[in-house]
């Protein structure tokens, strides 16, 4: 099994960002507020550079637990349309359930493995685990996230 | 250290080979594990419903991979500026091109700001028509009260009466707007003895007096050096038709009443009263009005009560010259 994409294009952090809080709220607005957020913090120390996703996911787990919290009113006056196309076979509910229902470390992992397409390494690191850890994570959120497809 | 390493001499379970389904499925175990693995699967139901569910958790990852930003989304985050930055931005290039041009007008809006701020016209009140009264100059009939510092008033000579309307500066002085005038109204009588500021009346004495010590208006007018009064008598043959035409001249030309009486009150059946004031430019018109009807004199007198600046008093007698009898000529 391989990762999807790589985001190592120069916006690949704006991309990263985006995505990963949007897939740990499903709230547009709320996504691109901590998205600014990161993005910024991101800039501030200087870690935009794609070697340094470890520590864009430093970053993104500081934020996400603010995530609910945040709206930007900037929202509306920037963003006039969806924020993201989804694919025409994705289910999104089935994600939104495994967000509700799963464990938060397994969604997180399935999240930033095979969604974002972090290396085991890089989210090992970033996270502070070890990468036996994040693949176990991952095996078990991917079957729980299997699970729910099922019904 | 890889999972299937720290398990590499276990027999494997159902459980053990479950977790080993991410790895089996990614290719990351030894041929050894993997056969084994391959095996197990083979005769256990739950862990090939496992695995088929990890392939099926996995596809819906890689599709939820394929979720793709807006353009929209994309360029507001890649160019997002807070509200503030985009303000001082503005403002930055304004005052760049333009401040320049605008430098006149930002100084002469400070500047007269300053000048507001300086001369504060909002605390004076507006100039207002009042009524100047006839005060005395001299305060010998003032008798300051043993206690206090309001002097007490004792009885005047003269009738208090209310000068005429004129326009002057409105100070915190003795002063009555017009509409509360009266035919006889009290005039403050009290001189507050103040020896750094005088009442605005004392201030428009003087400056009668200083028109009076110039040459130009002592040949147009009588002296208004002091206060004083035009003292007149006139003998008329018809007494009763003249008395009311004076006393109708006297109002057309301005004239109002000064004393207690009405104008042209008859104090005998023979005399009548005038105690008027009259502008002081329609004095002359009033002394060949008088003229017409016989000689007319009339002599100045001093008096303690200063008229307003362009203001005299008159008191005119009128007599019957059929009658030769005379009377005290005030009332």
């Amino acid at each position: 099994m391989a990762s999807a994409h790589e985001p190592d294009s120069s916006d690949a952090v704006v991309e990263t960002a985006a995505k990963y809080f949007y897939f740990s709220s499903l709230s547009e607005q709320s996504s691109f507020a901590a998205s600014l957020k990161a993005l910024t913090d991101l800039k501030h120390k200087g870690w935009l550079g794609p070697e340094n996703k470890s520590r864009w996911i430093q970053v993104l787990s500081k934020w996400k637990p603010r995530l609910r919290s945040l709206r930007s009113k900037a929202w509306v006056a920037s963003v006039k349309e969806a924020g993201f196309i989804l694919p025409p076979d994705l289910d999104i509910n089935v994600w939104m359930s495994f967000l509700s229902n799963g464990e938060p470390t397994e969604v997180e992992a399935v999240l930033l493995s095979k969604i974002l397409g972090f290396s085991d390494d890089d989210i090992a690191e970033g996270l502070g685990v070890t990468p036996g850890t994040v693949r176990y994570r991952v095996g078990r959120g991917l079957r729980h996230l299997g699970g729910y497809l099922e019904s | 250290m890889n999972p299937e390493q720290e398990v590499r001499q276990k027999k494997l379970t159902k459980f053990l080979c479950q977790e080993l389904l991410y790895e089996f499925a990614n290719g990351g175990l030894n041929p050894q594990r993997e056969k084994e693995m391959r095996e197990y699967i083979a005769g256990c139901r739950d862990s090939q419903r496992e695995f088929e569910r990890l392939k099926r958790g996995h596809a819906f990852a890689m599709r939820a991979s394929g979720v793709r930003m807006s353009r929209a989304l994309n360029e507001a985050l890649l160019n997002f500026e807070p509200q503030w930055q985009k303000q001082l931005r503005g403002w930055t290039l304004w005052s760049s091109q333009r401040g320049w041009k605008a430098m006149p007008y930002i100084v002469l809006s400070l500047t007269l700001l300053a000048g507001l701020f300086v001369a504060k016209p909002w605390q004076k009140s507006e100039p207002a028509d009042v009524m100047l009264a006839e005060q005395l100059k001299t305060d010998t009939n003032i008798v300051a009260p043993p206690t206090g510092n309001q002097p007490i008033p004792v009885a005047q000579p003269e009738p208090q009466v209310a000068a005429p309307v004129v326009s002057a500066n409105p100070q915190p002085a003795p002063v009555m707007p017009a509409s509360q005038t009266s035919p006889t109204p009290a005039i403050p009588s009290v001189v507050k003895k103040e020896p750094v500021s005088e009442p605005p009346v004392t201030a428009a004495a003087k400056s009668a007096e200083v028109n009076a010590n110039d040459p130009a208006t002592t040949t147009t007018a009588p002296a208004t050096s002091r206060g004083y009064i035009m003292r007149g008598e006139i003998g008329v043959g018809q007494f009763s038709k003249t008395w009311p035409q004076i006393r109708d001249k006297i109002i057309s030309l301005g004239g109002k009443v000064a004393g207690n009486v009405e104008l042209g009150w008859l104090r005998r059946p023979d005399q009548s009263y005038f105690h008027f004031s009259v502008p002081e430019t329609k004095y002359a018109e009033l002394e060949s009005f008088l003229a017409t009807f016989g000689p007319v004199r009339f002599d100045r007198e001093k008096h303690p009560r200063v008229m307003p600046e362009g203001q005299i008093r008159i008191i005119l007698t009128v007599k019957d010259t059929n009658t030769n009898e005379s009377a005290p000529e005030t009332p």
